[in-house]
């Protein structure tokens, strides 16, 4: 059971979310923006984050960064998700502060996976 | 003794004996006078002639000399006076010899003895003139007053004379043969000198004074050889001071002869200061017994000749330093790296490249003024296809007038600059020309140009210009071949500046077409990796609700549901493969137009019923021109430009409201515009919407998925209708997008 805030600006992406982890017990929050992530996140302070990379007003980079300079917030462990699978990208979101990386088209299982390995072994609190 | 025998004697240097004779009449001791017969005797014997003529002229007596003489018998003589005319007495010029002239009757007359006088007279046993020397003395009787008789006596004087006159016609002939040789003497063009042993002048023509510029009246010439060549200041061709032993004519004096590959060169200085070089042929005059005698010197002024050969000399010199200083410079010149190119952006001005090209380029233009006297020289390329001349270099009488003159010839064409177009062929023939061309300055003074043309082969690849001012040029054979010269190290120079002025552009294109490569293959990638980001956007949904059906257990409902998603998803990858491809042909320029008559308002209906159908929010209404022109097209495009449009026009009004699409006819072109009340575009973006992503970022992405791929190919169609598409737009009140379509034109 964890609490995941998506931001993803896709509605279509945005219903598939819901179906996909509607069965799994977590708590989803999703964001059209980046900007209406941080709110998010802020209020909700959730254990794990995926965020798209192209995203109006704030993109997910932009996201990340703001994330990581909150020292309550930082420790939550990001997740970028994007439609190319460049090395350059996944070397640019690592800088970021990513922990990982999922590449579109994903699926049930991909989200599951990440979820577990990263929800399952809590960080600890600073 | 008479005259002529002492002129001969004198005169000539041969010994002429005088044939005479002289008797000596020895008395015997015991006599002590001569008896009758004694006389007698001698009168017989005696070699010259004697008559004896009575008072009245008649010959009483003649001794036998006489009658020999004169060829008459003693009957013949006696009774002939000396008037008769059968003696045909004749003087030496040949015309008759007057009779009172005649000794016989001077004496007759004066009662004195008269001197002898040489006459001819005729000799009718030998048929010939015999000369005599006459002379007559009157014998007085004691007591008379006038003679009584006259004693004419004569020498013949015939062989004498005869040799006389042989020496005279040989000494007249000898005459001549000097006047002669005189003549010719005087007449060699070339100045000769002939030389006794010591080195005396014993002959010398007039030329030579007038060569060494010393006056006739001076004594020059009879100076000693060693004062003379003091005088002259003799040195060799070097110009340094000649030993004695090195004195041509000591030389040819020593035995030594200077002839043609031996000749050899001095210099003099002339009285005026001035030097002249002068050349020497010359042998000794050798006796019977191989003494030398004397010398003969030809002497020749070589000065002119000699200059002319020091300044072709130098010529060749600067010329050949010319072709090292080039081949040099090629050697050492590296063709330009890319990095020059790219750090200079645009290519280096052909014409103007490194230095050292730049300085042998003006070295040769400078060589006229140093080996003729042409201070203005200007070097031309001509372009072979449009005879427009390019200057390669200038060298002027100043900057400012290089500069005008620079201006004055870039871009003419050659046939303006010689002003006559069969100028330009004679030109092309490798003839050069001297031209009056006037100085865009100074149009009314006249100014003579050299026009050497610059040919590579048979092409005329250039022109030399000359410029001489105001006085007409007036070449010596050895300035025309210096001319050529500089013309032919000119036509390698322009060769070599086309070559690399070739290179330097295919370099340029070659970087131009890199670039273009370059940029196209980044599109490219630009372009794939977008399109993979929609791909893969659209395909996720795909995916994870066929993973979803695949996987779970779902209601009906949901099954429906998540079809429907499914398929909507796929649609619009279709959607968007299809603007990919038109996109993509739109970047190669492929877009190819269907084209039939077609009327533009049909179109602007039945896309908006299309599209009325598909909202219930917005209203849009049609403001049509009553009637529009038919116009050549292409129906399918055109209808996506439309639709487009006005999708575009909902989308950006998101609230609804009402859209109002307009036609109507604006010059030859139909004019049809949307406009809508809805969120507006930011001044920034109203260009950038149309544009096929020059620049592919993270923000244009979202703009991108906002209005799809569509106003960049809306902008294609529309321009190849030649028309143009453009947006206005006020953010928060609107906008209108504007396109139109030619109509009078079937050309499209």
């Amino acid at each position: 059971m964890a609490k995941i805030v998506f931001c993803e600006d896709e509605i279509m992406i945005q219903k598939l979310l819901r179906v996909i982890l509607r069965s799994a017990n977590h708590e989803l929050y999703i964001a059209s923006d980046g900007a209406e992530g941080l709110e998010l996140i802020e209020r909700v302070r959730p254990d794990l984050i995926f965020t798209d990379i192209a995203m109006p007003v704030c993109n997910g980079y932009e996201l990340a960064d703001a994330v990581k300079a909150q020292p309550h917030l930082a420790h939550i462990p990001i997740i970028f998700v994007s439609a190319r699978a460049q090395s350059s990208e996944l070397k640019e979101g690592y800088r970021h502060g990513a922990v990982s990386y999922i590449v579109k088209p994903f699926g049930a299982a991909d989200l599951h996976e990440k979820i577990a390995l990263f929800c399952n072994q809590k960080l600890p609190h600073p | 003794m008479n005259r002529d025998s002492d002129e001969i004697a004198k005169s000539a240097s041969e010994e002429y004996t005088y044939s005479g004779y002289t008797s000596a009449v020895t008395l015997p001791p015991q006599r002590e006078a001569l008896t009758e017969r004694d006389y007698r005797v001698l009168f017989e014997i005696l070699p010259q002639g004697i008559l004896c003529q009575d008072r009245a002229g008649r010959i009483v007596m003649a001794n036998p000399a006489a009658q020999q003489i004169l060829g008459l018998s003693l009957d013949q003589l006696r009774g002939r006076t000396v008037f008769d005319k059968n003696w045909q007495l004749i003087r030496e010029d040949g015309l008759p010899f007057p009779i009172s002239d005649h000794p016989a009757i001077q004496a007759l007359r004066s009662g004195e003895p008269a001197p002898p006088v040489l006459m001819g007279i005729f000799n009718p046993r030998e048929h010939a003139y015999r000369w005599i020397q006459v002379s007559a003395v009157p014998q007085i009787r004691p007591g008379e007053d006038a003679p009584s008789l006259i004693y004419t006596v004569f020498h013949d004087q015939t062989q004498h004379k005869e040799r006389q006159d042989l020496l005279r016609a040989s000494e007249q002939r000898a005459r001549a043969r000097v006047a002669e040789l005189e003549a010719a003497f005087q007449a060699i063009a070339e100045h000769v000198v002939i030389y006794d042993r010591y080195g005396h002048v014993l002959q010398t023509s007039e030329g030579m004074r007038k060569l060494l510029d010393i006056e006739q009246a001076s004594n020059f010439m009879q100076k000693s050889l060693h004062d003379r060549s003091s005088t002259v200041s003799i040195r060799g061709e070097d110009g340094y001071p000649l030993p004695e032993e090195q004195w041509p004519v000591r030389r040819i004096l020593n035995g030594e002869v200077l002839r043609d590959a031996t000749a050899v060169d001095f210099i003099v200085r002339r009285p005026d200061g001035s030097d002249c070089q002068i050349s020497v042929n010359g042998a000794p005059m050798l006796d019977a017994a191989g003494q030398i005698t004397g010398a003969v010197a030809i002497f020749q002024d070589v000065t002119e000749r000699r200059n002319l050969e020091r300044r072709t000399q130098r010529s060749l010199d600067a010329l050949l330093a010319m072709v090292e200083a080039m081949v040099r410079e090629q050697q050492e010149s590296e063709p330009p790296d890319d990095e020059d190119l790219a750090v200079s952006g645009a290519p280096q001005t052909p014409l103007e490249t490194q230095p050292a090209t730049h300085s042998i380029r003006r070295r040769l233009a400078e060589l006229p003024s140093r080996l003729l006297d042409c201070q203005r020289v200007a070097i031309l390329m001509v372009d072979t296809h449009t005879d427009i001349l390019q200057p390669m270099v200038i060298v002027g009488s100043s900057p400012e007038h290089e500069l005008h003159w620079r201006n004055s010839l870039q871009g003419a064409r050659l046939g303006n600059l010689l002003g006559d177009a069969k100028l330009v062929a004679r030109l092309r023939a490798g003839e050069e020309l001297s031209l009056d061309i006037a100085h865009p300055l100074f149009r009314d003074q006249p100014s003579y140009k050299l026009v050497t043309p610059i040919l590579n082969g048979s092409v005329l690849s250039g022109v030399l210009l000359l410029d001489y001012g105001a006085s007409q040029p007036n070449c010596t054979p050895y300035e025309l071949t210096t001319i050529h010269a500089i013309a032919e190290l000119a036509a390698l120079l322009l060769e070599r500046a086309r070559a690399q002025h070739e290179r330097d552009r295919a370099l340029v294109e070659l970087k131009a077409a890199q670039d273009e490569l370059e940029y196209a293959n980044k599109r490219k990638s630009d372009l794939v990796s977008l399109v993979s980001h929609e791909f893969r956007t659209a395909l996720t949904g795909i995916q994870g609700f066929s993973e979803l059906m695949r996987d779970e257990t779902l209601s009906m409902m949901e099954m429906k549901e998540f079809a429907t998603d499914i398929h909507a998803d796929a649609r619009r990858l279709v959607r968007m493969i299809t603007e990919m491809l038109d996109l993509e042909r739109v970047d190669v320029g492929r877009m190819q137009l269907n084209l039939s008559w077609l009327e533009l308002n049909a179109i602007i209906i039945n896309v908006t019923g299309h599209i009325s159908s598909l909202t219930t929010r917005h209203a849009i209404r049609p403001q049509l021109a009553s009637a529009l022109p038919v116009l050549l097209g292409d129906y399918e495009k055109l209808t996506l430009v439309v639709s487009n449009l006005l999708q575009n026009a909902v989308k950006y009004s998101p609230n609804g409201g009402e859209i109002i699409v307009s036609s109507y006819i604006e010059g030859h072109m139909v004019h049809v515009s949307v406009r809508d009340y809805g969120v507006g575009i930011f001044p920034a973006d109203l260009e950038r919407i149309f544009e096929r992503y020059a620049h592919v970022d993270m923000n244009s992405l979202r703009s991108i998925e906002e209005t799809g791929l569509s106003l960049p190919i809306v902008r294609e169609i529309v321009q190849l209708h030649g028309g143009q598409v453009w947006a206005e737009s006020v953010v928060g009140k609107g906008s209108i997008f504007h396109f139109t379509v030619r109509f009078t034109d079937s050309r499209l």
